[in-house]
């Protein structure tokens, strides 16, 4: 079946999560005319903050997201799961989660908006491990910059408290004021240990901002807050939509098709729920579509033309999965009460960790204490031990008041080996195959886990724990990347350092899976100052066209 | 259908957050059949089967002396009875043999007349050492809210009444912008010693 | 046309005078200087290319700063004292507020005050000789300010409230003249003219409507030693123009000086009777609570303001002396009491925090069920993370509890709905109070008519003085209203 209507536009935009309709902002902006298809339906915040509450296992982020059966996402970061398989050694360890509606995963992220250290572009050049980008620090500097503001980042002054990323403007917004629970890690790890407690940047309002209001502590940024105080990229849509962007909601893109010369992109088709194929024309194309999603559409592209995939001449498409695979531990402190769970979700880091001359050895990681609430998992542990009563009251809050929660992103390196393919036996109803992965953490990860492990270790010690409780196995982050990588060599990357891709002059892909290393600090911020530069490149190239 | 799983007992196949994951979507998926088609809910409350249930408990005093028996396992005196009816329907519709132990739990209440929720819990492990599993079931209604994997109270949890000096349940904090950088309540290590034997502990996996 | 009451009186003037441009006395005043604001592009965040990014210590909401800096070396030779003078009595009559654009500079006008014969935009009352009031002399400056007749001899539309001002004292009206063309910075841009269509396009309507309604007599002498009564009364009736929104209007929208505060609709915003009323007042307030409301735009457990009085708190009230808001705080408490037709009840007397357990049915739905919710889960989903499951807003109140709250304790719905479409921005030294709206612009929930309507009818049940039984259509006609 094939829609009579054929849709078109300067710009065709795959995705609208923060990649995708940041860019297709930018863009209406300029007067360029854009479409955005996005496989997912539109949502609102309400029925998520309903449904959150109606959900029992209220640590499930996925949870109050239950997928539409046209475009589905992992329901759990469990083992095997309904959509998304992995395979491999540390299967459980790349057990992904992301979520295919208008926004994107964004919905339920914690905010933290790192910018990447200028050594996480030049890994191989510095510590002789991983790859390089092909583009620097520098380079993404002004884009960084401005997706600090276009999302409201709120971080520490640069005087006092320098992240390593070198800024040239201070943060849009003031660091968030930090909780008591935070303040008294932070001075326990500055008096008693040789590292350091930072602010985390945060796309978090610590004033009104862009019509949203000031952060209220709700502690529940994941999986979601429920006063618009912190960015989504659900906000970039409707800003993109006032600017006259279009999106198309329930479209579900399942081929790319090319010209006869195989080297620009001359249409994208997608699906609608009732299986309705429709043909959308432009002159240029992104796919932003979540590092996952991205290379199941390029392979599902594959045809005569490109048996391998689209923009897939180097083979590289769906290789090179990375993660911030960490470890994670929750213990019961022995000090003086801390009452986490008063504020927002994460805003403290050891990042001390983060670079060092070891680099060449294992992997960099940061730290986070977490500050979440801890009523629920006290009272679980309180029953388990046997507590009833008045006695259980007093464990509950005992236990509430002194649980500690660390975890840590570690960093991956690209391996081709680590590779995402078609499912063979499972498809979706529209008859697209989900995506498998296999997955075998690099021993450069491994190491950086143990060393987490020590440190995590002697933190325990240090505040007197007990009740450890160690999540088996190795912790996915959810911060997936790699998959369509970026280099300088088309034999062995997918895109250049402008996110164009290799093969078709015509095609960006905006997302974490151009990431030639994954660094450290979580991805969200990088995936939107390349999509900012993308939207550079196509502002420059369609007006000087 | 627990049962039938590999042949295995629930405490083996229980032992990782994975199979504990798949363990509660199993039962999830069993009881959605089993509810298929039942229709809307009665009152807002329940569905119609469940409805029922809690006529014909709350008429029969079963839900009274659940109230009762949930008063002293919290050393309460007073719980909200519409929040004891939807747990009983729930606890009940989970695990069908609980409505016998229940009314065993009660029985001996009736009978022994314990001082103390410890006095009593410890009495009934004693006489039966399943009835624990059901002391479990109870408290995490009214502790947690929640009775057969779904959400009877959320905000109304006795876990947020007994902390609400400190922290808010997530998604209702009411203390204003940057509440959090006050310093919160000092606690006491308790003092007191379990009731019951303890039993494995597992994070629920996301 | 918004409000039926207002709509009456225009098609009666209409008839009058073949002329409806009068009905611009209703759309007086700051109430627009919000009311344009959803009809600009929604505020986007602004990327480093086009525009600086929001400073820390200012928000990005577009409020202009209320005073301008000092940008030209004196030009009148006026002395410091009087210079200061007028400066006061600018902020205390106003003028910013009508006469400045959202983000624009101040005082360089390009308001856009919507009334329903057509936009009235306000004019550059900058120094400027071309675009403002530059060339104006001394006399032709009262002219217009206390008489409504501009320079070239042309009758303003009442939208400027000159019958007000016409109450000043002349030395008053001097150093606001001094002021203007001393201090303000001159800015050499034009508004676009106001375009309103015929028959309300002819000026010399105002004319008649000029002289058969009632003006405020001149005040004389030193306004500065005033009693406090008498300084009161000044500050009021004639600088803050407080009968302007607040004095019901008769069949000429002349304001009913025998109904002096008694509250008027605003065509949108409705704007309170705030007589000294026990019932239908403000009569059970003490001075100090009233000081309190004018200095920061609310009264803890009782009244904050929003839409246009948050406006005029944030520009004017907010900023002047204690004594001043004492001395309006007395006249206003003794003004004549008048019963309302609707409201029996103090609007802050209504309602109690809430307790009832949250029992829960559902289980998480699929991503695109947007299926509507009733009155309590719409409360619930939207409003209870701040205002509390129990109505009791933040412990520091910053989210106002919702019993015992003017707005929802209100017979008339209106600011109600309209707090809930438009939210809250309201900047005074007590800090900043924020709301998010719900209309079709929000980032944070767009809120159909059916669900204002269901949450309106939910709040006013269950914490003010009954269910307001508002339509989706009511609804609607408060979204297009402004």
């Amino acid at each position: 079946m094939s829609s009579e209507q054929t849709l078109s536009a300067d710009v065709v935009i795959v995705g609208s999560g923060v990649a995708g309709s940041s860019i297709a902002n930018e863009l209406a902006r300029a007067g360029i005319s854009v479409i955005v298809l996005e496989a997912g339906p539109r949502v609102d915040r309400q029925h998520f903050v309903d449904n959150f509450r109606n959900l029992e296992n209220k640590p499930s982020y996925q949870g109050p997201f239950p997928a539409v059966p046209w475009a589905r996402h992992p329901p759990n970061q469990m083992t095997p799961n309904e959509y998304l398989h992995t395979s491999g050694p540390n299967a459980e360890a790349y057990q992904q989660v992301y979520l295919r509606m208008m926004g994107g995963t964004t919905w339920h992220w914690a905010g933290c908006a790192w910018r990447y250290l200028p050594s996480d572009f030049e890994l191989k050049t510095r510590y002789g491990q991983g790859r390089d980008w092909a583009l620097s620090y520098d380079d993404l500097e002004p884009f960084y910059y401005q997706a600090e503001v276009m999302m409201g980042v709120c971080g520490p002054d640069p005087a006092k408290e320098d992240l390593g990323s070198p800024r040239k403007q201070p943060y849009p917004m003031e660091a968030l004021p930090i909780s008591y629970a935070a303040q008294q890690f932070r001075k326990l790890i500055n008096e008693k240990t040789p590292y350091r407690v930072v602010h985390e940047p945060q796309a978090r309002n610590t004033r009104p901002y862009d019509n949203r209001p000031t952060c209220e502590g709700h502690n529940n940024c994941m999986p979601i807050c429920p006063i618009g105080a912190m960015y989504n990229g659900g906000y970039s849509v409707y800003h993109a939509e006032a600017a006259g962007a279009k999106f198309v909601p329930n479209a579900v893109v399942y081929r790319i098709e090319r010209d006869s010369a195989n080297k620009r992109v001359t249409a994208v088709h997608y699906m609608d729920p009732d299986k309705g194929s429709h043909r959308v024309t432009g002159k240029y194309f992104v796919i932003a579509a979540h590092c996952i999603e991205t290379a199941k559409l390029l392979l599902v592209s594959a045809d005569d033309q490109s048996p391998n995939g689209v923009a897939n001449s180097s083979g590289h498409v769906g290789r090179n999965m990375m993660d911030h695979t960490g470890v994670q531990v929750t213990f019961i402190s022995g000090d003086k009460a801390l009452w986490p769970g008063r504020g927002p979700l994460e805003t403290n880091v050891i990042d001390n960790f983060r670079d060092g001359s070891w680099r060449s050895e294992r992997g960099a990681y940061l730290v986070h204490m977490v500050d979440d609430n801890q009523v629920d998992l006290a009272t679980q542990l309180a029953i388990s031990k046997g507590y009833v009563g008045k006695d259980l009251e007093e464990q509950i809050r005992y236990l509430a008041a002194h649980t500690v929660r660390l975890f840590s992103h570690n960093e991956a390196l690209p391996d081709p080996e680590n590779r995402l393919t078609l499912s063979k036996t499972n498809k979706d109803i529209l008859g697209i195959p989900h995506p498998d992965v296999y997955y075998k953490l690099p021993d450069y990860t491994v190491k950086s886990c143990e060393h987490t492990r020590g440190v995590f270790k002697d933190l325990i010690g240090l505040m007197h724990g007990t009740d450890e409780q160690w999540t088996p196995g190795y912790f996915p982050q959810d911060h997936p990347s790699g998959s369509t990588i970026m280099g300088t060599d088309p034999k062995d990357s997918v895109v250049d350092g402008f996110c164009r891709t290799h093969d078709h002059e015509n095609l960006f892909i905006a997302s974490s899976s151009v990431f030639s290393t994954v660094g450290t600090g979580n991805i969200t911020l990088t995936v939107a100052a390349l999509a900012l530069r993308v939207a550079d490149t196509l502002k420059k190239e369609l007006v000087h066209a | 259908m627990q049962q039938d799983r590999n042949g295995l007992p629930p405490a083996e196949w229980c032992a990782t957050p994975n199979a504990m994951r798949l363990n509660r979507l199993m039962r999830m998926a069993r009881r959605d059949a089993l509810m298929g088609g039942l229709g809307l809910s009665v009152a807002g409350l329940f569905s119609s089967a469940q409805a029922q249930t809690a006529q014909t408990a709350a008429q029969s005093g079963e839900v009274g002396r659940f109230m009762a028996v949930s008063e002293r396992l919290t050393d309460r005196t007073t719980l909200d009875s519409r929040i004891g009816t939807a747990l009983y329907v729930g606890i009940v519709h989970a695990n069908p043999d609980r409505q016998a132990k229940i009314q065993a739990l009660a029985t001996l209440l009736e009978n022994s007349k314990p001082t103390s929720a410890a006095e009593f819990a410890r009495a009934a492990e004693h006489e039966d050492p399943s009835l624990k599993e059901v002391i479990h079931d109870i408290l995490a209604g009214w502790y947690r809210g929640v009775a057969d994997g779904k959400v009877v109270v959320y905000r109304s949890a006795l876990m947020f009444d007994i902390t609400k000096d400190a922290v808010y349940p997530k998604t209702y904090a009411t203390g204003g912008p940057f509440y959090w950088v006050s310093k919160p309540p000092e606690v006491a290590r308790p003092t007191g010693k379990p009731a019951l034997t303890p039993s494995p502990f597992v994070i629920e996996p996301t | 046309m918004p409000n039926t009451f207002m709509s009456s009186l225009i098609k009666g003037v209409y008839t009058l005078f073949g002329s409806s441009a009068l009905i611009g006395a209703l759309a007086a005043m700051p109430a627009q200087a919000q009311g344009t604001a959803p009809n600009t592009p929604p505020a986007a965040p602004s990327t480093p290319a086009t525009a600086t990014p929001p400073k820390a210590e200012a928000p990005t909401a577009d409020t202009p700063a209320p005073a301008p800096a000092p940008a030209q070396a004196a030009t009148t030779g006026a002395d410091a004292a009087t210079l200061e003078r007028g400066a006061y009595i600018a902020t205390a009559a106003d003028c910013v507020a009508c006469h400045t654009k959202p983000g624009g500079i101040p005082y360089a006008g390009g308001l856009k005050i919507s009334t329903p014969m057509g936009d009235v935009i306000s004019t550059n009352i900058t120094p400027d000789p071309e675009h403002g009031i530059g060339a104006y002399t001394e006399q032709e400056f009262d002219q217009a300010v206390r008489h409504g007749v501009r320079r070239d001899g042309a009758y303003l539309y009442p939208v400027m409230p000159y019958v007000s001002y016409a109450g000043m004292t002349d030395q008053d009206v001097h150093a606001l003249y001094l002021w203007f063309k001393d201090s303000v910075k001159p800015v050499a841009t034009q508004p676009k003219p106001t375009e309103l269509s015929f028959p309300a396009n002819m000026r010399s309507a105002m004319a008649a409507w000029n002289f058969v309604t009632t003006k405020e007599q001149p005040e004389t002498g030193d306004s500065a030693t005033y009693d406090p009564m008498r300084r009161g009364r000044y500050l009021t009736t004639a600088l803050e123009h407080c009968g302007t929104c607040h004095t019901p209007r008769n069949f000429m929208l002349s304001e009913k000086q025998d109904h002096f505060l008694a509250g008027a609709s605003l065509g949108a915003w409705y704007a309170p009777n705030v007589t000294s009323s026990k019932t239908s007042g403000i009569g059970t307030w003490s001075e100090d609570d009233l000081v309190a409301y004018l200095r920061t735009g609310r009264l803890k457990g009782h009244a904050q303001a929003a839409g246009p009085m948050g406006e005029a708190v944030e520009h004017s009230t907010s900023k002047l002396t204690d004594k001043d808001l004492h001395a309006i705080a007395a006249y206003v408490l003794q003004v004549p009491a008048m019963e309302d037709d609707l409201e029996h009840k103090p609007r802050d007397s209504f309602g109690a925090a809430q307790d009832t357990p949250d029992l829960r049915t559902k289980e998480p739905t699929r991503i695109d069920d947007l299926s509507e919710m009733d009155g309590p889960h719409i409360y619930d989903a939207n409003c209870s993370a701040c205002h509390g499951h129990n109505g009791a807003g933040t412990l520091d109140q910053y989210a106002p509890s919702l019993f015992a709250n003017s707005t929802v304790g209100s017979m008339r719905p209106d600011n109600l709905v309209m707090t809930i479409l438009h939210g809250v921005n309201r900047n005074t030294k007590d800090g900043h109070a924020g709301m998010p709206g719900f209309d079709s612009h929000s980032d944070v929930q767009r809120l159909s008519n059916s669900e204002i309507a269901k949450l309106t009818n939910y709040l006013t049940a269950t914490y003010g003085s009954g269910d307001a039984h508002v339509t989706p259509e009511k609804v609607e006609e408060f979204r297009k209203a402004l």
